[in-house]
């Protein structure tokens, strides 16, 4: 995770610098966020909310309202709008949402005259960096869509395919997750893990490896995948896993938060440029992390 | 099944059960565990080792060349092994069942079959070991660095995907464990991914209600559930400090209840791999002690297990 931060700064110190647009900053989670990401030099922000409660959450930390362009808002809508305007007009490049409903901000947002959507869906990808794990994990949608479809488990795999692309793994290794390693006529989910997976073998989905159904520990634990006997080229070494549901995948990533000391950085792909979350129980450096994963994913989109 | 063995107080560590297990071995002597399709190295390695501590005795069903190879693998002597030969698995599976109804095993262990073929094979009308409405449910007890207490998890294992009246099942099955273990108070948490009901989300609202019957005081005595929770507002005080939620189950659960095994099985994975966690797994419900372990388990976690399987046995002594 280290390494993420540091590309983040190494992109942001060459050439103009990444700014984000923090939608309703009004917010001690994302300010923290801001504050963190400037520090480390990873980011500049264009914070756009309530002024009256954006100013003093600065100089509560000690921080120069003058050093950011604050933009006031009064309600949601207004806010949003303005949110798009400035990422449509080029002067900011990531969005971090602060303390307004997703669906309201993505609905401005993704409107046509912004012209900021792409054809596809929406979907969160959650980087993990377990102790145990030898690299990074990253963890699809536990964030975004609540029950994927089999053509929107298509598009989840290409968002983060993305992310590890833009994490420099070329050829990212996909599994997706299943109680078990089988084809199993109960659980529909196996059927589309074998399909997706097929689908990556004939090329449909590009530059990345998809094998499943696969548990989890079949998915990311060598000594599993030597005792079922498995051939596969993701087993054991998984760098994306996706998850069924949003229960599945948001559960997964907690829990290798609270018990694996995994840092997490989390971003929705899928728009012409990343949108970022934090949460308000977040530890500093996730939600610092959060910004640079955004960072590393709009300069990827920006020069690939 | 009867819990005729007395816990007297909360246990918190899993070498506490496995304590209680081997003086339980040392005064009735080792206790008797069949292997459903007995040719599988890691379960035969764990029994190994619980024979070697004195716990079990083991008797292995399955293919009998098979067994032979895999003790051989493992340097164990297949002559001082205990093997009935079935080649069929389901058959494998009811044989070592009926050893335990017919009073020659004490405890049922699943060997080298899928889950659900061992499940269907005792769920066989045939076998009667299923009564009428009786839920049985896999809880699996889990030990974490930096916990102060077991938490348990349901159902990792079993039951695929719970209505309303399943999940209260299997919150009576896993509060039962809970007490049986000495947690009398068990704090239940309901997971989803967020803690608010969410109409796009059906689980969130069924928690929702069972949540309210648990203020109702729909439950008894000392048991309080609460959801929907995010496995972080579940167990993590410092989370429910900093989003500053109220809920009498929040940073404090001891049991986290899933609403379908997909959940409940990356979860336990994710646990007994990249969380490092010690864990002990049993099936409540059922009217013996069932052992079903994964293999991403070493031998020593089986242990655990087996012990907790033993303590659910009871001493001979011991009165309902």
């Amino acid at each position: 995770m280290d390494e993420l931060i540091a590309r983040a700064r190494e992109i942001n110190s060459t050439g103009t610098p990444h700014r984000v647009a923090v939608a309703a900053a009004h917010d001690d989670a994302v300010i923290d966020a801001i504050l963190g990401a400037r520090a480390e030099g990873i980011a500049e922000a264009v914070l756009i909310g309530d002024a009256k409660k954006i100013v003093p959450l600065l100089e509560e930390r000690g921080a120069k309202p003058g050093d950011f362009l604050v933009i006031g808002t009064e309600t949601d809508d207004e806010t949003a709008e303005k949110v798009a305007e400035t990422v449509a007009g080029g002067k900011a490049d990531i969005i971090l949402k602060g303390l307004i409903s997703t669906s309201k901000l993505l609905k401005k947002i993704l409107q046509a005259k912004y012209d900021l959507r792409r054809k596809g869906l929406l979907s969160h990808a959650a980087v993990l960096s377990p102790k145990r794990y030898p690299k990074l994990l990253i963890v699809t949608d536990g964030g975004m869509v609540i029950k994927p479809t089999f053509e929107q488990k298509v598009e989840i795999i290409r968002n983060a395919t993305l992310v590890g692309w833009a994490l420099g793994i070329p050829e990212p290794k996909v599994a997706v997750i299943s109680p078990i390693d089988y084809i199993i006529q109960d659980f529909p989910e196996t059927f589309e893990a074998a399909a997706l997976s097929k689908m990556a073998h004939r090329g449909q989905i590009k530059s990345c490896v998809i094998d499943g159904p696969m548990s989890f520990d079949t998915a990311v634990w060598p000594a599993a995948v030597t005792y079922q006997g498995i051939k596969s080229e993701v087993a054991g070494q998984a760098d994306i896993v996706v998850a069924g549901t949003i229960e599945e995948g948001n559960i997964l990533a907690k829990s290798l938060v609270q018990f694996a000391e995994a840092a997490f950085a989390g971003v929705i792909v899928g728009a012409k440029v990343p949108i970022s979350l934090v949460s308000r129980a977040d530890p500093a450096f996730n939600k610092m992390a959060s910004v640079a994963l955004a960072v590393v994913v709009s300069h990827y989109i920006k020069t690939r | 099944m009867k819990w005729r063995y007395r816990v007297d107080h909360p246990i918190r560590k899993l070498d506490e059960i496995y304590n209680l297990a081997g003086e339980l071995a040392r005064d009735n002597g080792p206790y008797r565990i069949a292997l459903a399709v007995g040719q599988d190295m890691l379960c035969l390695s764990g029994l190994a080792l619980g024979r070697e501590r004195g716990l079990v005795e083991p008797i292995l069903v399955g293919h009998q060349r098979y067994i032979f190879e895999a003790l051989e693998k493992l340097n164990l002597n297949p002559h001082d092994w205990m093997i009935y030969a079935e080649k069929d698995h389901h058959l494998a599976a009811q044989r070592a069942a009926q050893l335990v109804t017919s009073g020659m095993a004490d405890i049922l262990m699943r060997g080298r079959l899928l889950a659900r073929e061992f499940f269907q094979a005792l769920f066989d009308p045939a076998m009667e070991l299923r009564q009428g409405d009786e839920l049985w449910s896999n809880v699996v007890a889990f030990e974490m660095e930096g916990m102060d207490r077991l938490i348990f998890l349901t159902d990792c294992a079993l039951v695929a995907r719970s209505d309303l009246t399943q999940r209260l099942r299997l919150i009576q099955n896993a509060t039962e464990l809970a007490a049986f273990l000495g947690i009398k108070d068990p704090k239940v948490a309901l997971l989803a991914a967020v803690e608010s009901i969410t109409p796009g989300m059906p689980v969130s609202l069924e928690e929702a209600a069972i949540a309210k019957m648990s203020e109702r005081g729909q439950f008894p005595k000392g048991v309080v559930v609460d959801g929907p929770l995010s496995l972080d507002l579940a167990i993590s005080e410092e989370a429910v400090k900093k989003k500053g939620i109220e809920s009498p189950v929040a940073g404090k659960a001891d049991i986290l209840v899933v609403n379908n095994i997909h959940i409940g099985n990356v979860l336990f994975k994710s646990l007994v791999t990249l969380c490092g966690a010690k864990s002990a797994s049993t099936i409540v419900g059922s009217p013996f002690p069932i052992i079903v372990t994964s293999r991403s388990e070493n031998p020593e976690n089986i242990l655990y297990s087996l012990s907790l399987a033993i303590l659910m046995v009871g001493g001979k002594g011991d009165v309902g």
